[in-house]
């Protein structure tokens, strides 16, 4: 019997919960095809199927889709709106399985559970087991088991063993992992901080951390990935041995300008160099390369 | 290379290359500018800079290069044709030349074709900076796009700007509102001169806006770049923040010069010497298409053979040896 396909996209929240949904599909017994790592081509083909205003990352999300939706059966596209009970993931993740099936026609079946801890904390696995079950023809209770089993997955890429040296310049670096981990549209800066002789460091703030965080900064932060980045961003600027801070956002996203604005307001960026990046389809290579090696520069305090 | 008369000048060359101009200096160990070139690379780097090469030879003959700094977006093409002892970035290059020149300066103001930076210094060193590489709006091409529109020479762009009494308000957030607006006020009977000074406003104020905000631009100023050239640009910047601007002698060439200071140490040079601007060079360009990457790769090409390539991400054609 020919394997049934369930595609995910590689974009957005895969870049946190990917090994968490591989595992947890494969053993409900289902071939997973992932598209492959972002390319021009990809965002290209993202840009041409978006409509209105969408931010970089859903544009490429659509890339991804439009490279996977002929070969699969299903694709799988959850409906994260909360993971934790004080913040809500951004509005446009919230809307992804809408803003999908708007820009595309012929889209294989959508696996579109709903993860919203906010509206009923106990049941929220049950809930979204229940869902997936229902698209998939598959007894709830045994998905519930395998959503449980698998969820402790997270996304392990390549970058997170980044940690702090003694020697080199160490640079901190924040941002959603969906732009800071997709080489393509993060710029590959791991590699290019590197090559540079600086040592790029990423941190997953802990929930202590966090917490830690939001209580130096009067305002909450209503947003997961938001939460997160100010809290990377809070420990980097405590850390004598963080020599300097580059966080790279998406140019048109609401989220990442307010929790820009945190950052700068609250924190005190002015004791070690800090730089913000900001991408969009536009941001020409030649000149991220050019703030990068300036910011080393920098931080190295290169004098005649 | 040995001169037939006596002691041959020495000195470091600098070389800026930048989308719409390429800058070539030769400066002496103490960094006094001995030779200057400043030329439009019109889209032609490699033919902008063999022939600055070539008028170098033949302004002062013989020179020992004693080392060679590269700067600009082209900096690695420049690295690739004349053999750079370093390759900078023009933040850096702009930084050190500025300093040398005042070293208690505290914020420079760079302006040029396709570009603008804002760098702060404190105690020599660079403690931030920013960069408009997306916005044309605030740009030499802009202004000269529309000096072209209104009939008057760049040149002149900055006398008629300082002979308005009250200058035209114009929306500089960007360029086609900026367009739009400027015509509105032309048909609104508006005179030349105030027109051109609200041009100018503008761009001050786009620049400030753009990168300034929240920044420090505590004096002294530097004020480099092409776009330095214009008084009126000056003018409206000091009006805007009230605070003197200081424009350097060799306000164009600046990143080009803090690109040679960068090389004065230079034991061994890689410079490939002068002859360059007779090679047959040439520079193509293929997607590679091994991955999904699909790489643009440009090579420079001296007659047949290619002499480098880059523009790969994964190095594969850049360290192919021929
Ligand atoms: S947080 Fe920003 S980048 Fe992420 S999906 Fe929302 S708008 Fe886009
Ligand atoms: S040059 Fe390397 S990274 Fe680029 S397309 Fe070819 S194989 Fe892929």
């Amino acid at each position: 019997m020919k394997n049934i396909r369930v595609g995910i996209p590689r974009a957005l929240l895969y870049y946190r919960y990917a090994d968490a949904w591989k595992t947890f599909i494969e053993e409900l017994g289902y071939e997973v095809i992932t598209s492959p790592e972002t390319t021009a081509g990809i965002l290209k083909d993202g840009i041409k199927k978006s409509v209105g205003d969408l931010c970089l990352p859903v544009k490429t999300f659509l890339g991804h889709v439009e490279s996977l939706k002929d070969s699969v059966d299903f694709l799988f596209i959850p409906r994260y709106i909360s993971v934790e009970h004080d913040a809500y993931m951004c509005p446009k993740i919230l809307g992804l399985p809408d803003v999908v099936r708007a820009c595309f026609t012929n889209l294989p079946r959508i696996i579109d559970p709903m993860f919203n801890i906010k509206k009923d904390k106990d049941n929220t696995i049950t809930e979204f087991s229940r869902q997936v079950a229902r698209i998939l023809s598959l007894e709830p209770e045994a998905v519930e088991k395998s959503f449980i089993k698998n969820s402790g997955a997270g996304y392990m890429n390549e970058q997170e063993e980044y940690s702090l040296t003694d020697k080199k310049i160490n640079v901190g670096l924040i941002g959603r992992p969906y732009l800071l981990f997709d080489r393509y549209l993060g710029k590959n800066l791991f590699r290019t901080l590197s090559e540079l002789g600086a040592n790029p460091v990423y941190i997953q703030p802990s929930e202590n951390e966090i917490t830690e965080a939001m209580t130096v900064i009067p305002k909450w932060v209503y947003w997961s990935m938001g939460k997160e980045v100010t809290a990377s961003a809070h420990a980097f600027f405590k850390d004598d041995k963080i020599d300097g801070i580059i966080n790279i956002c998406s140019a048109t996203c609401g989220p990442d300008s307010f929790t820009g604005d945190l950052i700068r307001k609250r924190l005190n960026t002015r004791n070690k160099p800090y730089m913000t990046l900001s991408v969009d389809e536009h941001a020409s290579d030649t000149g991220i390369q050019t703030r990068v090696e300036a910011f080393v520069d920098m931080i190295g305090k290169v004098i005649v | 290379m040995t001169s037939l008369k006596g002691e041959e000048l020495k000195g470091y060359l600098g070389i800026d290359v930048g989308s719409v101009t390429t800058k070539v200096v030769l400066i002496d160990y103490d960094g006094s500018v001995l030779w200057n070139s400043y030329r439009r690379t019109m889209g032609q780097p490699i033919r902008a800079l063999q022939s600055a090469f070539s008028s170098l030879k033949k302004d002062l003959g013989g020179v020992d290069i004693r080392g060679v700094g590269a700067t600009g977006s082209g900096r690695k093409l420049a690295d690739h044709i004349a053999g750079a002892d370093r390759v900078k970035n023009e933040i850096t290059a702009h930084a050190v030349s500025a300093i040398h020149l005042l070293p208690n300066v505290r914020t420079i103001v760079e302006i040029g074709g396709q570009d603008s930076k804002l760098i702060l210094i404190r105690n020599g060193v660079v403690t931030d900076f920013s960069m408009n590489t997306v916005c044309a709006a605030g740009t030499g091409s802009f202004l000269e796009h529309q000096a072209a529109r209104l009939g008057i020479s760049i040149g002149e762009l900055g006398s008629y700007a300082l002979r308005s009494a009250s200058p035209a308000r114009i929306a500089g957030r960007c360029t086609v509102f900026a367009e739009s607006d400027m015509i509105h006020k032309q048909q609104m009977g508006h005179n030349l001169e105030d027109i051109v000074a609200g041009l100018c406003d503008a761009l001050a104020r786009n620049y400030l806006n753009n990168l300034a905000r929240g920044k420090d631009l505590s004096s002294p100023i530097i004020f480099q770049g092409g776009v330095a050239a214009n008084p009126g640009i000056k003018a409206a910047f000091e009006r805007e923040i009230n605070k003197e601007f200081i424009i350097p002698g060799h306000y164009p060439i600046m990143g080009a010069i803090g690109a040679a200071l960068l090389v004065r140490d230079t034991k061994d040079t890689r410079f490939k010497g002068l002859s360059v601007s007779e090679q047959r060079l040439y520079t193509s360009s293929f997607y590679c298409s091994d991955c999904p990457n699909t790489c643009g790769v440009i090579e420079i090409n001296d007659s047949e053979k290619v002499i480098a390539r880059w523009g790969d991400s994964c190095g594969k054609w850049a360290n192919m040896e021929e």
